[in-house]
Parts: C-alpha cells; sequence; structure tokens
C-alpha cells in the first residue's frame, strides 16, 4: 500500500472522495460569499474614505486611513501595544494551564465527572455579556473580596517570601514574576481555559493505554511518559487550543480593540477607518499565531 | 500491589487538593450571585448579613422578571436562537464529515479557511456584508432588520465560532475505522447512507456536546444578533439596559444602586436559566463525549 501514489488513484476512489464537495459545499460557497469577497471589499475599503447613504461611495485616499490609525489615534496605539502584550503574556499561561488540569482530569478517580463539568462551567458563566455586566457591580465586588477571618490566616502566607524563595532557589527574576502575576490571575486564566480543557481532555483520551504500559515496563517515570508519550501525542489538540486562546481573547466582541473597531463601525460610520484597523490587527493576530504555531512546529521537530 | 497504592495515596491528595480549589474559585462567583437575588436592600447595610439574607425573599425575581419582560423577551430569543443553532449544528455536521472522510482535491486548503473564519475580526467581513445587505443580490431585497441573514450564515456554519465546532466534529469523524465504510459501500449504500447509519449513531454524545457549546456561544455573545436586528428587544437587551435605564420599574430610584445590584445579579440567574437547563440536559454527553472519544480511535 505504501508505494501507491496519489496519481495513481484509482477511478473509482476518485469519484467516491469527489461526493466530499456536495458535503463542504454549503460551507464553501458561504465561505466565498459571505467571508471571502466581502474581505476583499474591506480591504478595499480601507484604501478608502467612504460615504454610505444607502449606497457605498468610495473615495480613494490611499495609505491615510492606516496613517492616521499609526500616527494620530493615539488610542489605537495603545489599544494594540496592550492586546499584544496580554496576548504573548497570557496564551502560554492559559495552555500550561489547561493541560496542567486536563492531565490531572485524565487519571481515574472518584468524582472525576463532576469535576469535568465543574471545569466546563467557565465557558456558559464567563463569556459575552455576563463578566461585563458584574465589571461596574461596586455592591457585589465588595461582597466577593471582603476578608474573612479564614482569608486573613491565608494572607500571612505573603506572597513576597514565596517569591523570595524562588529566586533563592536561582530562578530568574522574570520568570518568578511571570508565576507569581498568573498565580494573582487565577481566576481569569481559569475562566478562560474551559473549552481548552475539554479539548486536552479529549486528546488525551485517545492516547492508547498500551504506550503507558510498555514505557512503565521499560522503566520511564511518570514525569518521562509525560514528555515522551503525552506531550507529542495531543500537539494537534495543542495547535487548535493555541488558536482558540488567541482567538478566545483577542477576536472575541469583548475585546478593547473589537470594541473600538465596532464603535467606528455602528455608530460613527467611519467604515474605511473601521476596516484599516481591522485589517491592521488581523495582520498582528496572525504574525503571532504565526510565531507561536512556528514554535511548536520546532518543538515537535525535536521528536521526529 | 499494597504498596503502589500506598505510594498513589499523596498524588492523590495533591490532585484533590488542586481540583478542590479550583472548583471552589469557579463555583464562588456564582454562588455571590445566586445569595446577592436572594437579598433585600437592608441586608446589604447590615453587617451581619454576608451572603445570606437574614429574610431571603424570591421577591427580587418577580421584579427582575417585571423589568427583562421576561416571558416574551425568553420566548422571542429562544424561538430565534434554537432553530438557528438546530441549522448550524446540522451544516456542522455534515461539512466535518465532509473533511474528514473524503480526501477531495483542496480539503487542506478548505479546511485552513475554516480556522481562518474564527481568526479573522468578525468586523473584517461584516461591514460589507452589512452594507450590502440593503439592497441585496439581483432582486434588489432590502435584507436589514430581517433574520435572513443569520439563517444565511447558520446553514453555511458560519455561525459564532463554529469553526471550532467543525474542528471537533471532523477529529471525531475521523476516528472511525475505514473498513466500517468500505463493507457499508460495498452493499450498496451511498455516502449520505453511510453518514446515517454509521457515523451519526456514534457521534450522538459528541453532537449533542458540540450543541450546547453553538448555544452558548449564540446565547452569551448576541452581537451579530444586535447588528442584525437592532430594534427587535431580545432579553440580552434588556439585560444591558439595567446599567442605564429601569424606569420601567415604578417607584424606583434610578440611584439606588444596591437595589440595582440585586436587580442586576437576579436578572443575570433568570438569563442564565436557558443555559442551564440545556447544561444538565446535556452534561451527561460532555462526559461521555469525553470518555469515548478514545474508544473509536
Amino acid at each position: 500500500m505504501r508505494f501507491v501514489n496519489r496519481k495513481s488513484k484509482s477511478v473509482l476512489a476518485t469519484r467516491r472522495d469527489n461526493k466530499g464537495y456536495l458535503y463542504v459545499a454549503p460551507f464553501a460557497l458561504g465561505f466565498i460569499f459571505l467571508v471571502l469577497f466581502p474581505m476583499i471589499q474591506s480591504f478595499i475599503y480601507s484604501f478608502n474614505d467612504l460615504l454610505f447613504d444607502g449606497q457605498v461611495h468610495l473615495n480613494f485616499s490611499g495609505l491615510a486611513n492606516y496613517r492616521r490609525a499609526l500616527f494620530e489615534d493615539v488610542e489605537y496605539r495603545q489599544l494594540l501595544l496592550s492586546a499584544v502584550r496580554d496576548m504573548a503574556l497570557s496564551v502560554p499561561v492559559i495552555l500550561v494551564f489547561s493541560m496542567i488540569v486536563a492531565v490531572f482530569l485524565n487519571k481515574n478517580f472518584p468524582g472525576r465527572a463532576v469535576f469535568q463539568i465543574i471545569f466546563f462551567i467557565p465557558v456558559i458563566v464567563s463569556s459575552g455579556i455576563i463578566p461585563e455586566l458584574f465589571e461596574n457591580d461596586l455592591v457585589r465586588t465588595a461582597i466577593v473580596s471582603a476578608p474573612t477571618v479564614s482569608e486573613e490566616a491565608v494572607s500571612s502566607f505573603d506572597t513576597s517570601s514565596m517569591s523570595a524563595l524562588l529566586i533563592s532557589l536561582n530562578i530568574p527574576v522574570a520568570l518568578v514574576n511571570y508565576i507569581m502575576q498568573a498565580i494573582g490571575n487565577i481566576l481569569e486564566i481559569v475562566n478562560s481555559s474551559g473549552i481548552q480543557i475539554l479539548v486536552f481532555t479529549m486528546g488525551l483520551k485517545s492516547i492508547s493505554p498500551s504506550l503507558y504500559e510498555a514505557s512503565s515496563i521499560e522503566g520511564a517515570t511518570a514525569w518521562e511518559s509525560f514528555w515522551k508519550i503525552t506531550l507529542p501525542m495531543i500537539l494537534p489538540q495543542f495547535v487548535v487550543n493555541l488558536t482558540y486562546t488567541v482567538i478566545d481573547s483577542f477576536v472575541n466582541n469583548n475585546n478593547e480593540i473589537m470594541q473600538s473597531i465596532n464603535a467606528y463601525n455602528y455608530s460613527r460610520f467611519d467604515f474605511g477607518y473601521a476596516a484599516s484597523l481591522a485589517w491592521m490587527y488581523f495582520a498582528i493576530i496572525l504574525i503571532i499565531l504565526g510565531v507561536f504555531v512556528g514554535l511548536v512546529n520546532l518543538f515537535s521537530r525535536h521528536y521526529k | 500491589m499494597k504498596i503502589k497504592q500506598l505510594k498513589n495515596v499523596p498524588s492523590a491528595l495533591f490532585r484533590y487538593f488542586i481540583l478542590i480549589g479550583l472548583s471552589f474559585l469557579i463555583l464562588y462567583p456564582i454562588f455571590v450571585t445566586v445569595m446577592i437575588s436572594l437579598m433585600q436592600t437592608s441586608d446589604f447595610t447590615n453587617s451581619a448579613v454576608r451572603y445570606l439574607s437574614l429574610s431571603p425573599t424570591l421577591e427580587n425575581y418577580k421584579t427582575a422578571a417585571i423589568f427583562l419582560q421576561y416571558g416574551q423577551t425568553l420566548l422571542r430569543s429562544l424561538a430565534l436562537n434554537v432553530p438557528l443553532c438546530l441549522l448550524e449544528i446540522v451544516s456542522c455536521m455534515l461539512v466535518a464529515y465532509g473533511f474528514a472522510r473524503f480526501k477531495f482535491k483542496g480539503n487542506g486548503i478548505l479546511f485552513a479557511c475554516v480556522i481562518m473564519t474564527l481568526l479573522i475580526p468578525s468586523s473584517i467581513y461584516f461591514t460589507p456584508f452589512y452594507l450590502s445587505l440593503q439592497d441585496y443580490g439581483p432582486f434588489h431585497w432590502n435584507l436589514l432588520g430581517t433574520p435572513l441573514p443569520l439563517f444565511l450564515m447558520s446553514v453555511c456554519a458560519l455561525g459564532v465560532k463554529n469553526g471550532l465546532v467543525i474542528y471537533i466534529l471532523r477529529q471525531h469523524f475521523k476516528a472511525y475505522p475505514k473498513e466500517l465504510e468500505e463493507a457499508a459501500e460495498i452493499d450498496g449504500a451511498g455516502s449520505f447512507r453511510v453518514f446515517v447509519s454509521i457515523m451519526l449513531p456514534g457521534a450522538m454524545s459528541i453532537a449533542a456536546t458540540c450543541f450546547l457549546f453553538i448555544f452558548v456561544f449564540r446565547w452569551t455573545d448576541p452581537t451579530y444578533t444586535n447588528i442584525f436586528l437592532p430594534d427587535t428587544e431580545f432579553i440580552w437587551t434588556r439585560l444591558s439596559n439595567i446599567q442605564t435605564d429601569m424606569s420601567l420599574l415604578p417607584g424606583v430610584e434610578q440611584s439606588d444602586f444596591y437595589f440595582r445590584s440585586i436587580l442586576k445579579n437576579t436578572s443575570i440567574v433568570l438569563y442564565a436559566i436557558p443555559l442551564v437547563v440545556l447544561f444538565i440536559f446535556t452534561k451527561r454527553s460532555l462526559v461521555e463525549s469525553v470518555e469515548t472519544s478514545g474508544l473509536v480511535g
């Protein structure tokens, strides 16, 4: 079978495979007409001043929109910088965190199903308009964060002494600060890892247990089998989660940049400018995602 | 054997420690919300009250229901979202089946487009689409203010985050052994028949899970719906109004922020009820689809 190359695929098989077009046709047509054409159009918009009075009037303005975004609009540059920084910092934390939780959930232990359900709850509660409503609810915030007796006892366990301990173990200061910051933001991290945990657990489930058995007979420790078996086997899920994490926080309509783009679009009707903002944002997302995926590929080459 | 079991005790304890701690983080805000929804304004100034009201009341739910125009807006929102989500799950499954089981030319590129739909900021393709709606197609239909564009997007599996659902389903369909399909085809079953009688029975729990995803995504992120149907009042439109407008309720001071908080928390509980109901119905499938994802592989 290995020597049969693509070109000599039988006519019958090709005819069978061509039926696939039928199934993906709704998506393909939708993509062409509802996404691709509008995308091209919006790319044109971004180089124009746009007037809309029932009909679209274009007024070519070259790079003016882009120039305005980068050199005149103080807000956009700042939003962009902070979004990129947040993205670069939070994506690894979320991925590592959801991987750890998924590995924990993968073992057989009583109550596992309950935890699996609990960890899905953030997907329901923490996306969309609910967190926005909680944000400026001062009364609620007061109740949530008022200290209790037990919390006072806990807070005597000072994080600064913890980080001092880690630094004294010759762990780089930047890394320690990063970890400490992640611990401080644990609630946000948990809240944005729901889907990722689920995707990882599904991936982990599909690894054949015999692999682990064989490796433990050979004398591999759990730590070794994690790096040598688990990680390479769930790399596909890793890439999906990576993509999804980037999307979830940065193409999400709650994101500040998305909101400002939407504001230009639907309340200020400055469509040309909004298009240029969106395209720049898209380019940056692609670049960052490309860097991340490149790193994962580099890592996976390690195993081949 | 005994020793090996004993060795596992610390790691099991550690696991429970971490998982219970994280579960607390997740459940605590929900607990607080429900508790606030049972309070009265006087409880906030009473230092003896932290979570549990001195005289718990369900009166808030009545007020919030009036404010949200609950029955009406809930029905309207469900009447729009349920058909949309059903369309989406069907088209996502068919598209995923097509991607998973047929090696046609351009499969890879088209699938990359699926992932791209997730990545593109929606405002890029939305504006031109939106602008063209006023004068759409060869017959110059005015589709603005009608749900038609939403249905069109759902049929094409282009709803909120549908790309993710297609990916998950494709992974699932890919795991079926080729022989099963071939045997059915030799017996004369067409590819659709294979889908219905071989793929579908095994995919029920993952489909239910994906339906939950689709419904949750749509319910909590109504941006699309708001853009296409700006003048229709849905439950989320009423909910976002709490910030600015409590005038619907007679005898309530606009500046009463204690009451505003109670109203907000109560309304959120009401808003989340459909999600909770669906979640209860699908949680079994949620666990099952994780459990069985290994068995077919």
